[in-house]
């Protein structure tokens, strides 16, 4: 077994030998509304290494380093910045320790250009320091690490991977000493992601450190020095790798660090197929929708879900995925095409059309577009023009929700409780628990099971393809975890720059599927 | 280096105290405040106990129930009415338009012709009823005849419908067209966007400068009294609501029975209606009603025109129990509204936006309105002139300061505030 | 508002300028009056009304929604003139009195935006609740500050104390306020202060992850502005109506609003808007009964026209061209739960 540390003070064996850790930060302990997100957790980085922190999610991984950076305030816990205790409230401290975060989603302001957003991030410039001054720095730093972009241009025209290289690049001009990348290479094409981990070694070698957060095991494995293991916000164990020589076995250890016991409960085996039938459930005819900075987003899809089966897209973030399912519940304007729900035509006709006719919806981000988390439980069911019209009566829809409690088993007080006081689990078990009961012909799902942990999602998916076998409603899913994809899918599209690539039957070998959505 | 941290608290203290401690804080920091600019703290809290032990007290709080539920529909769904004193009045004016020109026919008259009208209808002594109405309007079976322009010239309103008729005629085009005027910035903030405490707030100015052309125009009374002043005739007596009969207190039965029907509407409607569901999601989080399948731009144009109805009644109740005339404005800081469209928003805020809290809230708020009017009466009035007393300041500095003081209340009852350095 | 869509934007705010000049200009040409001196005649509302747009403009770049600006105006009215009268009172020369007169205004509309700026960007509070607060307890404290030196004003100096309204002062100070709408034009495209503000307004979080303090660039937009909205309320006074009475200037933040608003808080752009309105504020009576509408609606007019105005901007591509700022009024809180 690998040597699993629980104390900074006593380096096992092939740490880097340097007495003082560049950051180590203790007993952080972070609280919100209802969820204990960080207990008394302890990270030690050294100079010159990759350290990894994994993690499933909600386990904490991303409100830690944001606590790093100065964006969450710990309520409990010290921080030493290279020995030295440090105070770190904002992210201009956490710059001027040194220490820089890149998360997924590109943190740079779209309207202004990227020598703009350099600016800004850069103290050496003062208030009054004009524009051009930037251009200079960006191009010299750009050529040393071979990131070209153009500091003229607006970031809203820039792609996903440009504005993440943009944002790689800040980092290392602002002359960052500790590195962290939240999930920030997860949905870069491969060969970028490669470049990238290739100079994070290098960037180490010179004694910078890293902390990479990400879901994949392997790819941790593979660059990291070590590896931290985070579970339901606390710190499982910090595994060395430097003289790993069986890959396998850590990769085992550290899945049972992440899920515990709870491993061998999880299966990523497949599903039972559906039973398709002849009428078709949802049907889109070559769809084109416009997305939110007024480029075409969707370009002419045309697919088919039939009743009885589940059709699964799959499709890195930002191909056009977001649109299309918004375009199909009616919360988007469809530019050009059809969309036809149990053969009724409600293209441009609203959602209140899609929703009478029995369609159901896991969005993306659930507290934004599933639940109202400041209303109780009985509110969100009640919000629901298929579950109450004219008067309410209450009782009648407390025994509606106790049931849902019950079926789901949702950890709620009661269900006048508002929602904002439940774990991210238990909440999107309530929309989940909603959206199937008025699931009559169809479900459009855009990633479940984003914020759940295993568990929970591996019931949500068993629940989907169960409604789609039992009662014969068809299930549009739309993933961006492959994994899910291939669990529950009997048909299996891949989606890329906002076209239907292929349509593959659920056998399909996994990495045609991948190679399709990164081609370009 | 010094900061400031806020961080969400697991468990925000009890939204009640926040309420209180606000309007005690409130009402402290506006006598420091009227204590600098020369009001004695002993008369100013002497206005305020006063305020809240009269009689007078009733009317303030009949409007400030009715603004407070009207504008707690709003707010609870998000749109941010700040136009019940616009609404108001459109209610008023259409109350005057029944009142003065659907309800009563008028005649002018003068020397013989008046005198021979007075005799028809049955007056023995028409020279004396002449002088008597020209101080006071005379009510005599359904003629109700003021004082005209000339020696012995009157002027005649006769009542040409029930007046029951006639008072819910007003009520229900006041509640029409308070809706419709409400409509319109909801309207324009659903489908394009326009902020509606703008657009509210300037339309409440376009509706005084409207209620100032109608009172000067074509509701314009002919008396002699309405003439000199820019206003329309004294409302037909049989037009003017009921007295209630409480001691200090000239509020009356409709304006009382008004109230509460239009409270019990509005908290039915909000707490056992999918509509009432519906306003409070949309004040949380409109994505997840949309995504539900509601037409959330409707849903906000209807809670506006639900909010501008209530208010709608209001002012036209305000007409028939209190005004009695509509008068051209002179100083916008003393609408004919009394400002309770302004007061109700503290009503509303101070209720933490729940219905059930209304009543108590406006008790409060009530009391609170009359503190101007209260400190007026007390103080001499060369001590009056030499500190530039303004009734209306006090009362906008109040609405101010406890606001001011309930907003950041509420943000440390729910959050952390430390200090780190 | 990148330099090269600058010819883009005038042709956008064109339809809107066309409207308002007919409205100004149909009336003027029918009368075949001296148009110079009708011109002249409203600079000092031109004034009082662009420096408090422009102001207007500024502050709510940053993103802070500026709901305050109607009852802080008010108070700067109040305040120029109480500050005039009591100056010329201790014997200062009338001018130089109204003058400081419009200085104080700015200090106190500097110190009440700052405030806004600060709670607003600081705590987790309601843009809109805090700035109606602050509107009320400005207009509140407005008649206190100005009803005294009214009494003095009436009583003991027998006048009010103004600034002068000869040609050079009023081109003087038009060509200021010009000036510094150019400048401050030039600050926010140009210099990283400017970056900054247009960062905090679009999305405050990323800025702050960039690394600027959103509160302290949030309360250098509010120095910003807000004495300018001060100082326009001062001009007002000293300069425009001339007059003080309980009440003055009430409404003439939200016409102000409005001007910003149907420019795009663009500076150049707001001075076309705010030329149109001053036509129209300083002409309505004339402009009524040209029209022979009453003097009840020539004073709702501007009114009309400010609402007008917002609405042909939130619907025509106008709104798209000069889109407000992303996060213009909403709450901005870092530590919000993500799960």
């Amino acid at each position: 077994m690998a040597s699993a540390e629980t104390s900074p003070a006593a380096p096992a064996a092939g740490e880097p030998l340097k007495e003082i850790p560049l950051v180590h930060a203790e007993g952080i302990t972070k609280r919100f509304p209802g969820v204990v997100a960080l207990k008394d957790v302890k990270l030690t980085v050294y100079k010159g290494e990759v350290h990894a922190i994994l993690g499933e999610n909600g386990a904490g991984k991303s409100t830690l380093v944001k606590i790093l950076y100065g964006i969450y305030s710990p309520d409990e816990g010290e921080i030493f910045v290279e020995g030295k205790k440090t105070v770190i409230t904002s992210p201009a401290d956490a710059i001027r320790n040194g220490i820089v975060l890149v998360s997924q989603s590109p943190q740079l302001i779209d309207r202004l250009t990227v020598g703009e957003n350099m600016l800004l991030s850069l103290a050496k410039f003062g208030l009054l320091s004009r524009k051009g001054a930037v251009r200079k720095v960006i191009e010299e730093h750009g050529e040393k690490v071979g990131i070209k972009v153009d500091p003229d241009i607006e970031v809203w025209k820039l792609t996903y991977t440009q504005k993440q290289l943009a944002e790689i690049l800040r980092a290392l001009v602002l002359g960052a000493k500790l590195l962290m990348l939240d999930e920030a290479t997860t949905f870069l094409p491969l060969l970028e992601r490669k470049r990238l981990y290739k100079y994070m070694r290098y960037f180490a070698e010179q004694g910078g450190s890293v902390i990479l957060i990400t879901h994949k095991i392997p790819e941790a494995v593979d660059v990291a020095d070590r590896v931290t293991v985070l579970r339901r916000g606390e710190v499982v164990g910090t595994v060395n790798l430097r003289e790993i020589e069986d890959k396998k076995e850590v990769m085992t250890q550290i899945r049972k660090m992440m899920f515990g016991e709870r491993a061998e409960a999880i299966t990523y085996q497949k599903l039972p197929p559906g039973k398709p039938r002849e009428e078709a459930a949802l049907k889109v005819e070559r769809l084109q929708v416009i997305g939110d900075y007024g480029a075409l987003t969707v370009r002419g899809v045309s697919l088919e879900v039939k009743k009885g089966e589940v059709l699964g897209i799959a499709g890195i973030a930002g191909n056009g995925q977001k649109e299309l399912v918004q375009a199909i519940m009616g919360l988007r304007k469809v530019k050009r095409g059809k969309v036809l729900i149990n053969g009724v035509d409600v293209t441009n006709k609203g959602t209140s059309k899609v929703r009478a006719l029995g369609v159901g919806f896991i969005p993306d981000i659930p507290t934004r577009f599933g639940v109202s988390i400041e209303n109780t439980m009985v509110e969100n069911l009640a919000m629901h023009p298929l579950i109450a019209k004219g008067i309410i009566r209450w009782g009648k829809m407390k025994e509606l929700a106790k049931k849902l409690i019950d079926q789901y088993r949702i950890l709620i007080p009661s269900p006048t409780t508002p929602v904002k006081y439940l774990s991210g689990g238990n909440l999107m078990k309530v929309l989940v628990a909603r959206e199937m009961l008025v699931s009559k012909s169809l479900l459009v799902a855009y990633n479940p099971t984003r914020a759940l942990d295993e568990v929970t999602a591996s019931m949500v998916r068993r629940l989907m393809k169960q409604k789609a076998i039992e009662e014969g409603i068809g299930v549009l899913l739309v993933s961006e975890d492959l994994d899910e994809i291939f669990m529950v899918s009997d048909r299996i599209a891949v989606i890329n720059s906002g076209r239907i690539l292929k349509v593959f039957p659920s056998d399909v070998d996994r990495e045609t599927v991948e190679s399709l959505m990164v081609s370009g | 280096m010094v900061s400031i941290v806020v961080t969400r608290r697991v468990k925000p203290y009890p939204p009640v105290l926040v309420s209180i401690l606000a309007i005690v804080i409130g009402v402290l920091l506006t006598g420091l405040v009227l204590l600098g600019f020369g009001v004695p703290m002993d008369t100013y809290f002497a206005a305020i106990f006063g305020g809240f032990t009269s009689g007078q007290i009733m009317r303030p709080l009949v409007y400030l129930i009715l603004i407070g539920s009207a504008l707690t529909i709003a707010f609870k769904g998000a749109m941010w009415n700040i136009g019940a004193e616009g609404q108001m009045i459109i209610g008023m004016i259409l109350a005057g338009v029944v009142a003065y020109l659907i309800a009563t026919s008028v005649m002018v008259l003068s020397g013989n012709d008046a005198i021979q009208f007075l005799k028809s209808i049955g007056v023995q002594n028409p020279q004396q009823l002449i002088m008597l109405a020209k101080s006071e309007p005379q009510l005599i079976g359904t003629y109700y005849i003021y004082g005209g322009k000339g020696v012995n010239a009157i002027v005649v309103r006769n009542l040409t419908m029930s007046p029951i008729a006639a008072q819910l005629l007003a009520l229900f085009l006041a509640a029409i067209f308070g809706g419709l005027w409400a409509a319109i910035p909801g309207s324009l903030k659903s489908y394009l966007g326009v902020d509606e405490v703008a657009s509210t707030l300037i339309m409440n100015y376009i509706a005084y400068y409207f209620f100032n052309y109608s009172a000067s125009t074509y509701l314009l009374g002919y008396s002699i009294q309405a003439r000199d002043f820019y206003r329309t005739d004294q409302l037909h007596a049989l037009l003017q609501y009921p007295q209630a009969g409480i001691p200090d207190s000239t509020i009356t039965w409709p304006e009382i029975w008004i109230a509460i029907i239009a409270f019990v509407a509005v908290a039915f409607m909000l707490n056992y209606t999918s509509l009432g569901v519906r306003v409070k999601v949309l004040g949380s989080n409109p994505d997840a009603l949309r995504a539900a399948g509601v037409n959330v731009k409707r849903l906000a144009v209807i809670i506006m025109v639900m909010s501008g109805i209530v208010a709608g009644i209001a002012g036209a109740a305000l007409l028939f129990g209190n005004l009695l005339k509509l008068e051209a404005i002179k100083n916008v800081m003393a609408p004919p509204t009394q400002s309770f469209g302004y007061t109700g928003i503290l009503v509303s805020w101070i209720a933490m936006l729940e219905i059930y809290a209304v009543p108590p809230a406006a008790f409060i708020v009530a009391g609170l309105q009359r503190t101007g009017r209260n400190i007026e009466a007390i103080l001499p009035s060369a001590t009056k002139q030499a500190i530039g007393f303004s009734g209306p300041g006090v009362m906008m500095l109040l609405i101010g300061t406890v606001l001011l003081t309930y907003i950041i209340l509420r943000v440390i009852s729910e959050y952390s505030i430390r200090i780190k350095r | 508002m990148a330099g090269k869509s600058v010819k883009g934007l005038f042709l956008g705010a064109l339809p809107l300028a066309a409207v308002f000049a007919a409205l100004t200009a149909i009336p003027v040409a029918a009368q075949g009056a001296d148009v110079g001196s009708l011109i002249y005649a409203m600079i000092p509302a031109f004034i009082a009304y662009y420096l408090a747009a422009l102001g207007h403009g500024v502050f709510e770049t940053s993103g802070v929604l500026n709901l305050a600006i109607d009852g802080v105006f008010t108070l700067s009215v109040a305040a120029a003139f109480s500050t005039a009268v009591h100056l010329a009172i201790a014997g200062y020369e009338d001018t130089l009195a109204a003058g400081i007169g419009v200085l104080v205004a700015g200090i106190i509309g500097a110190f009440l935006g700052v405030f806004l700026a600060f709670i607003t960007t600081k705590l987790p509070i309601s843009h809109g609740a805090a700035g109606l607060s602050l509107m009320f307890v400005g207009y509140g404290l407005a008649p206190w500050v100005g009803l005294p030196a009214a009494y003095m004003s009436q009583n003991i100096l027998r006048r009010k104390p103004l600034l002068n309204t000869d040609p050079v002062t009023v081109y003087g100070l038009m060509g200021v306020a010009i000036l510094l709408g150019i400048l401050l034009y030039f600050v926010i495209t140009n210099t990283k202060i400017g970056v900054a503000i247009r960062a905090a307004g679009e999305n405050p979080h990323a800025a702050s992850a960039l690394g600027i303090s959103v509160v302290k660039t949030r309360v250098i937009a509010a120095l910003l502005g807000y004495t300018l909205i001060g100082i326009g309320g001062g001009i007002y006074y000293a300069l425009y109506a001339q007059t003080w009475q309980e009440g003055s200037g009430m409404g003439s933040g939200w016409i102000a609003f409005a001007i910003s608003l149907s420019a795009g808080r663009h500076p150049i752009l707001t001075m076309i808007s705010a030329a149109v309105f001053a036509g129209i504020l300083k002409h309505k009576y004339f402009l009524a009964s040209e029209l022979n509408l009453s003097r009840d609606v020539a004073n709702m007019l501007p009114f009309l026209v400010a609402l007008i105005a917002m609405v042909i901007f939130m619907a025509t591509p106008l709104k798209r061209r000069l889109a407000p700022p992303s996060a213009l009024g909403k709450i901005f809180f870092r530590e919000e739960r993500t799960v």
